[in-house]
């Protein structure tokens, strides 16, 4: 069962320095029909003016991963974690018991663009943690890419987090095809940040989700160049 | 299954107000933040402005002056309304200030303000400092109704114990602030 979610559908929220695409409820956007899927409750598209951005403020037992499609994010953070965080790169924070950060655009003169992600934690009270690291886009190019999951990955390093979700994104051109299994009881949300794709012969376009359940196998199809795709493999 | 839920936690809102130039008194403002956080607070983190922003650049090292254009950007200074809406305020103030520093003083015109209209009953507040400036800084808040929460045992000490007492103050301050909120309902 694939049910979408279409781009035009989503939340919208205008604060001047920040425009925001809501896919889950949040913040001013509330729709009880859309309070997340499964452990996955949080999906901002964000676009942050040049200079601006969110002041210090707090977080508690959540996982937020932060995936940048255009431009440059600063980091700052009550763990001494200071970063720039640019395309290519993921974000993983492990808020914890409790952390304080603040996100800028790190351009003065450029927009930054970006998604934000919360996945809800296996337990409360965990260590807060963040990592980050660069991948090359041909990791991603026509394969899924695990970006963020339960366990360290082996070559490609992996981001842990704490809970049994995994994320991946692809970037698949014209005519490029990819498979992914998905094991009994579990379920997937699939995101295109950028471009066209097909997903199990269904069309969706930039900003469009679908959430995918009792589907043992998803095949997905390029349609235009770098048409990119956030996977979440959920329990 | 006993089918009990554990009831809601009363919400309690923590604002933490510091000066900081070069970035020590905020690492030390964000530490008591987290403290708070860690005793499931909401917070509000807010920097005092300074008087002459261009003046307090020139005074600092270039190193400082990066931190400083950094907080000038990040921060906003206290309202009154962030205040009245408040369950507790904790102060940060490094060696070098007290209560009656010229960045402090649209703080103390607030409270007089809000104290004026009856509006700082029943708040909690606590100081993250050593020496003059904590004591001015809990006459401050003590002066104006707040039930002061006295921080753990030990003056100044080195940073990493400075840094665990200000988080042990942030988590006893929304603690408290919590019992308070729950008795007073």
């Amino acid at each position: 069962m694939i049910t979408i979610r279409r781009s035009e559908d989503r939340g919208h929220a205008d604060r001047g320095w920040l425009s925001s695409h809501f896919t889950f409820s949040f913040g001013p956007y509330q729709d009880p029909a859309h309070n997340g899927f499964r452990a996955l409750k949080v999906l901002n598209e964000d676009t942050i003016a040049p200079g601006k951005g969110f002041g210090p403020h707090s977080h508690r037992d959540m996982e937020i991963l932060t995936y940048v499609m255009g431009g440059q994010l600063a980091h700052r953070d009550s763990m001494g974690e200071r970063h720039t965080l640019g395309a290519n790169e993921i974000q993983a924070m492990s808020a914890g018991d409790g952390i304080v950060h603040s996100e800028f655009n790190a351009s003065e003169t450029e927009p930054a663009h970006s998604v934000q992600i919360w996945i809800e934690p296996r337990a409360e009270d965990l260590t807060p943690a963040y990592r980050q690291f660069a991948f090359t886009s041909a990791e991603k190019r026509g394969r899924l890419r695990l970006l963020a999951g339960p366990e360290p990955g082996g070559a490609d390093p992996v981001a842990v987090i704490n809970q049994d979700a995994r994320m991946y994104v692809t970037e698949l051109g014209p005519g490029e095809t990819l498979t992914h299994p998905v094991a009994e009881g579990r379920h997937v949300w699939a995101q295109v940040l950028r471009g066209r794709i097909t997903l199990n012969g269904h069309v969706l376009r930039e900003g469009d989700g679908a959430a995918v359940s009792e589907e043992r196998e998803l095949a997905l199809a390029g349609h235009e160049a770098d048409g990119e795709v956030l996977l979440f493999d959920l329990a | 299954m006993s089918g009990a839920m554990t009831p809601p936690l009363v919400p309690v809102t923590v604002v933490v107000a510091f000066y900081s130039r070069c970035g020590a008194t905020e690492t030390l403002a964000l530490t008591a933040a987290v403290g708070a956080v860690n005793g499931r607070a909401l917070i509000r983190m807010r920097r005092m402005a300074d008087v002459n922003p261009a003046a307090a650049l020139a005074q600092v090292s270039p190193a400082c002056a990066v931190e400083l254009r950094r907080m000038h950007k990040e921060y906003v200074p206290p309202t009154e309304a962030d205040i009245a809406g408040a369950d507790a305020l904790i102060l940060v103030g490094s060696d070098a200030c007290h209560a009656s520093s010229p960045a402090w003083a649209p703080l103390v015109t607030m409270l007089d303000t809000l104290a004026a209209k009856r509006a700082l009953q029943g708040k909690v507040g606590a100081v993250v400092g050593s020496g003059q400036t904590a004591s001015s800084f809990a006459s401050l808040l003590a002066g104006h109704g707040f039930q002061m929460v006295a921080p753990g045992a030990g003056g100044p000490g080195d940073a990493a114990s400075n840094l665990a007492q200000g988080r042990a103050l942030g988590r006893l301050v929304a603690e408290i602030s919590r019992a308070r909120k729950s008795t007073a309902r």
